[in-house]
């Protein structure tokens, strides 16, 4: 299973689901759009690969490594 | 109940809530202007901007602009002030009648699932499909008509900075309030299945796709590079800090020069006695040393805005989440440790938008360490004095390096401070940085003007309060016991005995009894610290501070300068950052422990400076 923090910058996949079962973490994903079938795209990444800044649908948002982590892509 | 109140209970209220980015505020600002009134919600530290609005039939409503929110689930105190104004249940006010929901068309899947939850309530509402034209730009089309028809709910297209749709809204709100019909609450959905019903809806009123912000990405590509990033960020800093310092200088003059002409007209006009004084030497000279901050502080927070409307400082969050990250925080925290540098007290105040309470506690406890503009005459008139004005390289001299050696000095203090309490007294996990970089877009001139207007009219309702009368007790303290009706000097009054006692404490730092007394009243504004000095060394009052610098040049060893130096790198003295504090914390605890630990590292660093100056000089 592929995670999204280990997408290169400028490479795009498909949401599959989360990673790690955190209720509050899945919440805050879901209202910024991550989830299930939702085209993601790694668009930059800070000097030292952290944070990224990452296009979710129409959306782009900023998050860290870390939280990228939480989610699944193929 | 006063006549204004009465009319704004019979006055129906309109709630406009969007996400952060969704252009919420722009729409307000199109749709009200100048009729803002800024208050705070009773119990609770976050602004009330509401204004008075005349819809096309002659009626009247109350627009109150939420504070932004991604849900109503909330991760911020901002963000619990929108959900508890919705629901109602925000003391003292009233729920809204209306909602004016802002969905930004570029973003439509994302904003929708905010949108849901707000329709969930029940309350009739009118939805602003705001930013069409950007939407077009992208080659994305939506069907409003198609929308409002699933929705329930009339939606109406809008671009605010361009004040396009504003009538459609006014005749819209007007509309409903007519219809007075209260839609039925439904169940609230969880995350996911509002995030599947909201892309669900999105595809289904969507007509064309756009291929996404192709010029955002582009421009990202510049701004976010991993090594070109970080330098424009860098450059960017340089030129807002140079401008506040270049631009500031004038109007500073001008509000120092009418402050002086006040007390003069007051001098001049009330017979001399207690009344007399304590105008002119309590409330003019301490409300006029903070108000003179006026003009730095507007001209960092037009830059603060200017960059937060083209979308740039969430990319600046971005580029310093990592730094701030090994202090424990997250780029979040960046605007408020930003603007502390004009003044902690708005500083504090902006560190409302950070999420992690952890971290945003950690960012009001370091928030003073930022070289705040009223340490600025403090360093300039014992640099002045004690410092060579020896070129070092070029056009940098010495004192210029010093100067920008205190300022790093207090960032880096920062840093430590920040790591050392997340490792103590705010340890814990705290949530990484999650939001959303708008797309970039002109920011308007409407929107900055309106913006540093309630900014300036929140600064001075403090000057008016804290700080008058903090000053008010300051000058009692150097004005009592008198004497024959007359004020004694400083020395013989209740300031300069409590300076005397406390002189033993800091006397191992090298400071004699006139620093010690001028750290008292400096509790008011570190500045004070300089008028004080210059009334202690009883000199020429026509130009005190030229004099000043001459007479510390011998009173003063160097390494007692030095350590006065450190000394207000770190020392919080400012009575309203800690008024700020309790306000923001809600209690005593953590302004007293911000106190405590400040004070604690300011003798030290003093201290050690002292010595090793002794030592090495």
């Amino acid at each position: 299973m592929k995670r999204l923090d280990q997408l290169a910058v400028g490479e795009a996949g498909v949401v599959t689901g989360f990673v790690g079962g955190d209720p509050r973490i899945e919440t805050r994903l879901l209202e910024m759009g991550f989830d299930e079938g939702v085209e993601v795209k790694v668009t930059d990444a800070a000097a030292g690969g952290d944070p990224l800044a990452v296009r979710v649908g129409p959306t782009k948002v900023a998050l860290r490594r870390a939280l990228a982590g939480r989610i699944a892509v193929r | 109940m006063k006549p204004e109140a009465r009319l704004a209970a019979a006055t129906p209220r309109v709630a406009v809530v969007g996400h952060p980015n969704a252009g919420k505020t722009s729409l307000f600002n199109a749709l009200t202007g100048a009729r803002q009134k800024v208050a705070n919600y009773p119990g609770v530290t976050v602004e009330r901007t509401s204004a008075l609005l005349a819809l096309p039939g002659g009626r009247e409503v109350e627009l109150i602009d939420l504070p932004g929110a991604y849900s109503l689930d909330p991760r911020s105190p901002d963000e619990a002030v929108t959900r508890d104004a919705l629901l109602g249940t925000l003391p003292g006010e009233p729920r809204p009648d209306l909602v004016l929901a802002v969905v930004d068309a570029t973003s439509l899947e994302t904003h929708l699932g905010f949108l849901l939850e707000v329709l969930a309530l029940g309350l009739p509402t009118l939805v602003a499909l705001n930013r069409v034209d950007m939407a077009a730009r992208d080659g994305t089309r939506i069907d409003a008509a198609a929308l409002a028809e699933k929705i329930g709910c009339p939606v109406i297209e809008t671009v605010a900075v361009r004040k396009r749709g504003l009538d459609a809204v006014l005749a819209g709100l007007e509309g409903l309030l007519e219809a007075g019909s209260a839609r039925a609450a439904t169940e609230r959905m969880d995350a996911r299945r509002r995030a599947r019903a909201a892309r669900a809806l999105a595809a289904e009123v969507t007509l064309a796709r756009g291929r996404g912000r192709v010029l955002t990405d582009r421009i990202d590509r510049v701004v976010l590079h991993p090594l070109g990033g970080p330098l424009l960020l860098a450059a960017i800093l340089f030129l807002v800090f140079q401008a506040v310092f270049s631009l500031a200088e004038t109007p500073m003059g001008w509000i120092e020069a009418g402050v002086m002409e006040l007390q003069a007209a007051t001098s001049a006009t009330l017979p001399e006695g207690l009344v007399r004084d304590a105008l002119v030497d309590g409330v003019l000279a301490g409300v006029g040393s903070v108000l003179v901050f006026l003009p730095q502080i507007l001209i960092l927070f037009a830059f603060i805005l200017a960059l937060e409307a083209t979308g740039y400082l969430g990319r600046a969050a971005f580029l310093v989440d990592r730094l701030m990250a090994r202090a424990g925080l997250s780029g979040m925290s960046f605007i408020p440790l930003l603007s502390s540098f004009a003044c902690a007290i708005p500083g504090i105040m902006a560190a409302r938008t950070v999420a992690d309470p952890r971290a945003r506690l950690t960012t009001i406890l370091v928030a003073p360490l930022m070289t705040c503009s009223a340490r600025l005459p403090v360093y300039a008139v014992v640099i002045a004095a004690v410092i060579p004005a020896q070129p070092v390289l070029g056009p940098v001299g010495l004192q210029g390096l010093v100067m920008f050696g205190l300022y790093v000095a207090g960032a880096v203090a920062g840093f430590l401070a920040a790591l050392a309490l997340r490792a103590t007294v705010t340890r814990g996990a705290s949530l990484p940085l999650l939001m959303e970089l708008p797309a970039y877009q002109l920011p308007t001139l409407r929107d900055l003007a309106l913006g540093l207007w309630v900014r300036a009219m929140l600064f001075l309702k403090r000057a008016g309060t804290i700080i008058l009368a903090a000053s008010f007790a300051l000058w009692a303290l150097a004005s009592f016991p008198r004497a024959g009706g007359e004020a004694p000097p400083l020395a013989a009054s209740y300031a300069g005995r409590l300076g005397a006692a406390l002189q033993p404490l800091v006397a191992p730092l090298g400071f004699g009894e006139d620093i010690a007394l001028a750290l008292v009243p400096a509790m008011a504004a570190r500045e004070v610290a300089v008028a004080t000095l210059g009334t202690i060394h009883a000199i020429d009052a026509e130009d005190p501070t030229a004099g000043l610098v001459e007479r510390l040049r011998t009173a003063w060893p160097l390494p007692t300068a030095l350590a006065f130096l450190a000394w207000f790198v770190f020392a919080p003295q400012c009575i309203s950052t800690l008024a700020v504090a309790r306000r923001e914390t809600g209690g005593w605890r953590w302004p007293l422990f911000m106190l405590a630990y400040l004070f604690a590292l300011a003798w030290v660093a003093a201290f050690v400076v002292n010595r090793a100056a002794l030592a090495l000089l």
